[in-house]
């Protein structure tokens, strides 16, 4: 499904990521791990076209990101679902709205929107807040108001960096569910973290990340 | 592609930057506004040089001569390759017709005695001899002749309206596409700062999927609206205009001469849809190169 071949990334003068080659299979549950600034968000950023690779071969499904068009990469980034570091929720519309948002793009009538955003809300716990906007919900709110966006459209991928950096325990294992039950109906996840709690004992590969090279592949 | 959501999307940015919204319609209307005052000024120069050989006429004052003589000169004149017709005005024609309209001030005429008016010869020229250098030479010709007394043709008219003509064309039009780009700019940067104003709801979009057409139909949609409203704004200025010009050419006659009455009404329904247009336009720029 994610194919790296010994993809580099420089910015300006600093490599990000060196000679990455690594392949994530459909279906599977991965990490990404390493300390901060190890390259996890870049690599992530390769997978949905946010960066292009300045060397080696990067395909997801049938999009190879080292030639893809500008007019493609819509189509590439409407089969993929993120959850953001910084959640990138819109401080001005309700969480109804925010979550819509992927929905819109792909032009579904009203009623659609509605029952997919009335799901994806009652998976994360929060489907009484669909009125309420960012900015008075807690960190931890948020968060979940942001995979639920990226869960709305029943994506082929999906790709979390750092899902759970402002939960609690009891959140963060739950956060952890819904993702394996998105896993389980066939979405490929691919989870970037620094917290060892995710991924130990999960049964999963874990990638290891290190000043932008893959130093290690675990099964954890 | 246009969906409901991009109209929706559109009027909540509309309702949000209303105050910025507005002076956008208000400049849009006041450039529309002087475009439309420019058009019609360029129609009716452009008419009245076009009607010009229709209402041009050159007066002959003759001397005092004998019947014969006066005959002789009608069919000279109109054997003149250059005349289109020749009228005569006896000069007892002359004076009946200036008694009727002195109907009221009488007294200006009770003190003369006899008839002071001379024969009067109306000669109109073909429209292919309307040259300023042609009449020239024309009006030269008649001023040899022994019969005529004196000549009127309005030549300062004729050089005013060949001066106007020519400065409307050659600025005139420079004007009016000057304006029109003053127009489309003030799109321009509306949109401009529109689009930066909700960059980061954009770029989100950018990353969810969004598509180029899903991100710019909303702003050239409020491009569209801030231009029909900027049109809707002229149209009210130029109705303004058109009530009072009606209340005025009851009071100075020449108004009624001017043909701009249908015109300004026509321009009423033209100008929202050339605010839309320039609206569009002006959007499509602002927003420039979408990149992912």
């Amino acid at each position: 499904m994610i194919q790296f071949e010994g993809v580099s990334k420089i910015y300006e003068t600093q490599l990000a990521l060196k000679e990455i080659t690594l392949s994530i299979e459909r279906g599977e549950l991965a990490f990404i791990t390493g300390p901060s600034g190890a390259g996890k968000t870049t690599l992530l950023k390769l997978i949905y076209g946010h960066e292009r690779p300045d060397k080696g071969r990067l395909t997801v499904g049938n999009f190879d990101l080292s030639i893809i068009k500008q007019k493609d990469i819509p189509h590439l980034r409407r089969q993929i679902g993120i959850v953001f570091q910084d959640f990138r929720l819109i401080d001005t519309k309700t969480v109804f709205e925010n979550v819509a948002m992927p929905l819109r793009i792909r032009g579904l009538s009203d009623r659609e929107i509605r029952d997919f955003v009335f799901e994806s809300l009652r998976l994360v716990n929060l489907r009484h807040k669909l009125d309420a906007y960012p900015p008075t919900l807690s960190g931890g709110e948020q968060q979940r108001v942001a995979i639920a966006r990226a869960i709305v459209a029943e994506p082929q991928i999906l790709l979390a960096d750092e899902p759970t950096g402002n939960l609690d325990p009891e959140n963060t294992r739950a956060i952890m569910e819904i993702f394996k039950e998105i896993n389980v109906k066939g979405t490929t996840v691919v989870i970037a973290t620094h917290n060892p709690e995710l991924y130990t004992h999960s049964g999963r590969r874990v990638f290891k990340l290190q000043e932008g090279c893959l130093i290690g592949v675990e099964v954890l | 592609m246009i969906s409901g959501y991009s109209f929706r999307f559109a009027f909540e940015s509309l309702r949000k930057e209303f105050w910025l919204n507005l002076i956008a319609s208000l400049s849009a209307g006041i450039g529309l506004f002087i475009l439309a005052i420019m058009a019609l000024g360029f129609y009716n120069i452009n008419l009245l040089t076009k009607r010009l050989p229709e209402k041009f006429t050159v007066v002959l004052y003759l001397k005092d001569l004998p019947q014969e003589e006066i005959d002789k000169t009608i069919k000279d004149l109109k054997n003149n390759p250059m005349v289109k017709s020749v009228g005569f005005i006896p000069k007892d024609r002359a004076l009946d017709e200036l008694k009727k309209r002195l109907k009221d001030s009488n007294i200006l005429l009770e003190g003369l005695e006899g008839n002071l008016l001379p024969d009067t010869v109306e000669i109109r020229l073909k429209p292919e001899y309307m040259k300023k250098e042609e009449i020239k030479n024309f009006i030269s010709t008649l001023r040899s002749m022994p019969q005529v007394d004196d000549i009127d043709y309005g030549e300062d008219i004729v050089a005013s309206i060949v001066v106007i003509k020519k400065t409307v064309e050659t600025y005139g039009i420079a004007f009016i596409a000057l304006v029109m780009i003053g127009v489309v700019f003030n799109f321009y940067t509306t949109i401009k700062i529109l689009f930066y104003r909700r960059k980061e709801e954009v770029e989100t979009f950018k990353l969810l999927g969004a598509s180029k057409g899903f991100i710019r139909i909303p702003f050239l949609i409020e491009g569209a609206i801030i231009g029909m409203a900027g049109g809707l704004i002229a149209s009210g200025f130029l109705l303004a205009l058109y009530q009072a010009l009606l209340f005025l050419s009851s009071k100075l006659p020449f108004i009624s001469s001017l043909n701009i009455f249908r015109q300004i009404l026509s321009l009423l329904i033209s100008l929202p849809c050339a605010g839309i247009s320039l609206g569009i336009i002006g959007a499509f720029f602002g927003l420039g190169k979408i990149r992912y």
